[in-house]
Order: structure tokens, then C-alpha cells, then sequence
């Protein structure tokens, strides 16, 4: 097959108007058939791939507008690797930047959750930061160093009830309305093998932006003592890495 | 980690929703096939149960994305990744396809059809014997689904494997589900093409379910691994047992997803075949319950 027909061929796939009946042979009448057979293929297995990464924003959308709406984010950001569960990083921007969604600004925050989900689930494995290795004099001296978010966490400062919106669409919390939409912050990762989603409070939020400079931790803690609940908290969810 | 070679048995193609059901019981099956690129990613639970699955049973990497048939050069990436599941797991067996799934730096996510001619065989040669190079074993290749034949083929598919295995040294991975499916669709004999095939060469078969749709007045034959396999796809698997004698065999159900239970009974059958291959085909014994 020459470089020339394979072209061809891929151009096809992604053209709806265009079949490359030259390269068939003449015996097949019924080629344009056999040939959507492949392009329905390609089609799918995309459409299928930020669908299963991206259920709860497909939710939202229903499933003819996420369709519709994965059809053209295909055609300008089609997917680079043949590990799907990668597809979909530019998702979030590109809702972001959709006219058509624009007074629903929670979409894009939505779709970076999920794709948070994505990256945590795959992350790599990492041995945590764990009390039950520690004395006090031991956790004191750590924490005037700088600690290191295991490779599962994201933390996402949403303008938006994130959270409740991600959580309402399972079931497990009360779909925000206009009147009762504060924004909110949350946390993805991984404590051991189970995919954590959880709402953060402010101090939780500053604790973990602080927790990766030296000293600052230390610091914030001996002008607040009683955040040590909430990093014990942090310690507790496995949010650090040992190194 | 389980070391014992493959030479015949049966397994399945693993999905994580039965990972608790075959754990409790291993040795229900032979061997367990995963698809190479969904353990692309770094950690987490899919690795964690392939590591301990892997503890106790023989392991096939199967690949889908690798685009061996493609005019880009292989992805350096994709290829290093597949190295690192094969030096994390140490598989038995390694496959890929004959097809192409990337162009132009896009993954197509389908398993496209080639021309079989010597243009083509010189470039897939090429590809495989890279690959080979880089995982520093011989690899199996397998025989696509096809809906289409291409103008520029001058030779059958047959054929063309035949030579592939002579250029690179490569095995083969006989689906016969595939090999249904495209001698339905394309025309040509299963029989000839299994007689035509250098049976040594073949290091595991896939059995799988197909679907038809109508196309005009006659019926297309599409793969789509979303069923039990069918009737005339065990006879052929009895035919090559006669002809070949036992390989690895694997239940490729990718999609709609049955009970555990269903998948091992399909085991169960290839297993039985492999002891009897004499006995009915065990397709269509749901009619008899």
C-alpha cells in the first residue's frame, strides 16, 4: 500500500463527503458501505473514549449534545497516543472557549475534574507520608521541609459549586441552585488504590499550596495551631509522598 | 510470578470487572490476555491487579496500536512503553496486529486494511523485525477483520503472513473469528487459508464473537467481540485442532460483557475441544438448556 493510499484512505475516514472508491476493487459495488464500516470505527472508538473519561460532564450535556459536541472537539484536537484513557487533556480549555456553552461556565471545571480522575487513577505508585512512622519530634523536624504532593493529587479552586455538581450527578449530595452557589474547591487523588474525590475546605487548600515550600508549613502551623486537625487530616488521606 | 510455558490451554481476554471471581479460583483458566496499552499508564489499580494476577497465571501482551502497517515511523514512545509492560510482567506471549491505526501523528483507534504486495511487505517487515529488535523477542502477528479489499493487493493474505514470517522470523496469532470474517466478507475459503497457513508458526488463536449487518443484498460480518463465539467459528477451531493440534486459545469478549461465569463456560469449551476435537462444537448449546 503506498504512502500516497494510505493518505487517501485516512482522509477519508474523516470526511464524510469523500470515499476513495479508486482504491477498492471494481468487484466491490458496495464499497462506500464496507467503507463507513471503518470510518463508523474511528468515529466511535473516540467519541467512546472521552465518554468513558468524561461521564458525569456527558451527564450534563446528555448524550446527543456530548456527541455532537466530542464530534468537532475531535476534528481539532484528534488523540496522539493509543492510550485513550491520555485523551481528552484539552477537553476542559476547549469547552472553556465554546460559545455555544458559554453561560455554563461549571462545564469546564467539570471536565478538569474528570480529567484529574483520569490522571490519579493511572498515576504512578508512590510510598506516602505516614504518622505511624513518626514521633512528634519527627513530624516537627519534617514539616520545616518541603513536603511533596503524591503524583495522584490535584487540587482544583473552582468559582464554582464544583463539588456538589460532580457529586449531585451520582446521587451523593443535593444539586446546587442559583441561589446556593458558592464556590468550592476539590481534591482528586489516590489513598492506596481507591480514587478519592473530596470537597477541601480554605485552610485544607492553603495548607497544601504551603506544604511544598520550605518552612512555611511550620510556620503557618505555629501561628495557627489548630490547623494541625486538618494537616493530621491530610496526613491521614495520604495526600504526601514519603520523598 | 507463574513461568510455565504456553502450548495450548485456554484463557480470556481480562477485564478488571472479573478480577475478584478469577482470583478466587485461578486455575478456572489458562492464561489471561491484556491489551498492551491500557497498562500505558504508571500505577494504580490496574497494575496492581495485573502483579498479582500475573502471580498466578501465564500472561499474553496483546497489542492494538502499535500501527505496523503505517508510513509513520513507529512511535519511539508507544514502543518504549510496551517494553517497560513487557520487562514489568515478562509475558509469555507478545502480538500485535497487521493493520495500521495511526496516521499522520494521529491514533485512528480502528485496525485498518492494508494492500498485500511486496511494497507492503517490505515495510511491515521492517516495522516488526524493529519491534522485535526492541523487546528483544519474536513477537505473534494477527490476521485483521477486513471489510474491504484494496486494489493495489497482489497477493492473499495468506500469502502475504507466510512471507512476513519467512522476512522476520515473526509467529503468527491465528483469530479465527477474524479469518471467518474476512473470508465472508471478501471472499476466499477458510479452508484453504488454514491449509495455506505454516501451522508452525502459530503460537495462540482467538476466538471471539461476531455481529451481521446488512450491506445492500448480501451481509457484512463485522468484529465486534460482543458476544459468545459463534457456531461456525468452533468449527473452524475444530478443524484447525485436527489440522494442528492445540495452541493457546484465548476468549476475546470485549464489549456487553457477560458473568464470569458465561466467560469461563467458553473456556470450558475450548478446553474440551482441545481434549476432543471430535465432539460437537460446543456453539449453540444455550439451545439446549
Amino acid at each position: 500500500m503506498t504512502p500516497m493510499a494510505l493518505d487517501e484512505f485516512n482522509q477519508a475516514l474523516h470526511n464524510v463527503d469523500a470515499i476513495p472508491l479508486h482504491l477498492g476493487e471494481s468487484a466491490e459495488g458496495d464499497f462506500a458501505q464496507r467503507f463507513a464500516v471503518y470510518r463508523n470505527n474511528v468515529r466511535a472508538s473516540r467519541t467512546e473514549a472521552l465518554r468513558q473519561g468524561f461521564p458525569v460532564l456527558a451527564q450534563l450535556l446528555g448524550a446527543d449534545y456530548f456527541t455532537a459536541l466530542a464530534a468537532v472537539f475531535i476534528q481539532q484536537h484528534p488523540p496522539r497516543s493509543a492510550a485513550l484513557h491520555e485523551y481528552g487533556v484539552e477537553l476542559a480549555d476547549y469547552i472553556a472557549a465554546f460559545q455555544p456553552l458559554s453561560a455554563l461556565g461549571y462545564l469546564a471545571d467539570i471536565a478538569r475534574l474528570e480529567w484529574a480522575r483520569l490522571c490519579a487513577f493511572h498515576a504512578a505508585d508512590a510510598p506516602v507520608l505516614s504518622l505511624a512512622d513518626m514521633d512528634l519530634a519527627a513530624l516537627t523536624d519534617r514539616l520545616t521541609q518541603p513536603l511533596h504532593w503524591h503524583p495522584s493529587v490535584t487540587l482544583l479552586c473552582s468559582e464554582h459549586p464544583l463539588y456538589r455538581l460532580w457529586a449531585s450527578q451520582q446521587g451523593m449530595d443535593t444539586a446546587p441552585t442559583a441561589q446556593d452557589w458558592p464556590a468550592e474547591n476539590v481534591l482528586v487523588w489516590r489513598q492506596g488504590l481507591q480514587l478519592r474525590t473530596e470537597p477541601l475546605d480554605a485552610v485544607n487548600v492553603q495548607l497544601l499550596q504551603l506544604s511544598t515550600q520550605s518552612n512555611r508549613l511550620a510556620a503557618a502551623l505555629a501561628e495557627h495551631p489548630e490547623w494541625l486537625g486538618h494537616l493530621l487530616q491530610l496526613l491521614h488521606w495520604q495526600v504526601f509522598a514519603s520523598e | 510470578m507463574s513461568s510455565l510455558a504456553l502450548r495450548g490451554g485456554a484463557g480470556v481476554a481480562f477485564k478488571p470487572v472479573h478480577f475478584d471471581a478469577l482470583l478466587a479460583n485461578p486455575g478456572r483458566i489458562d492464561f489471561i490476555e491484556v491489551h498492551a496499552e491500557n497498562y500505558f499508564g504508571e500505577g494504580g489499580l490496574l497494575h496492581a491487579q495485573l502483579a498479582e494476577l500475573r502471580r498466578h497465571l501465564p500472561l499474553s501482551v496483546h497489542g492494538v496500536g502499535l500501527s505496523l502497517g503505517g508510513v509513520d515511523p513507529l512511535d519511539a514512545e508507544h514502543l518504549q512503553r510496551l517494553r517497560w509492560v513487557c520487562e514489568r510482567y515478562e509475558p509469555q506471549l507478545v502480538s500485535e496486529h497487521l493493520a495500521w491505526s495511526g496516521h499522520a501523528g494521529q491514533y485512528l483507534g480502528d485496525l485498518l486494511p492494508l494492500a498485500y504486495n511486496a511494497a507492503t511487505l517490505q515495510r511491515v517487515s521492517a516495522r516488526v523485525q524493529q519491534v522485535q529488535e526492541a523487546l528483544g523477542r519474536t513477537i505473534l502477528i494477527e490476521n485483521p477483520a477486513v471489510y474491504l479489499r484494496l486494489d493495489e493487493s497482489d497477493m492473499s493474505e495468506v500469502e502475504f503472513l507466510r512471507q512476513l514470517c519467512r522476512d522476520t522470523d515473526c509467529g503468527l496469532l491465528l483469530d479465527l473469528n477474524n479469518l471467518l470474517v474476512s473470508c465472508h466478507n471478501c471472499g476466499g475459503s477458510p479452508d484453504t487459508y488454514l491449509k495455506a497457513l505454516p501451522a508452525e508458526r502459530v503460537g495462540e488463536l482467538h476466538l471471539a464473537g461476531h455481529t451481521r449487518m446488512p450491506i445492500g443484498d448480501s451481509t457484512l460480518l463485522i468484529d465486534d467481540h460482543a458476544g459468545a463465539v459463534a457456531d461456525d467459528t468452533w468449527a473452524l477451531y475444530v478443524q484447525w485442532l485436527l489440522l494442528a493440534g492445540p495452541r493457546p486459545s484465548l476468549i476475546e469478549w470485549d464489549r456487553e460483557l457477560p458473568a464470569w461465569s458465561t466467560l469461563a463456560a467458553e473456556v470450558d469449551c475450548a478446553r474440551a475441544l482441545q481434549q476432543s476435537p471430535y465432539m460437537p462444537p460446543c456453539a449453540g448449546r444455550e439451545k439446549h438448556l
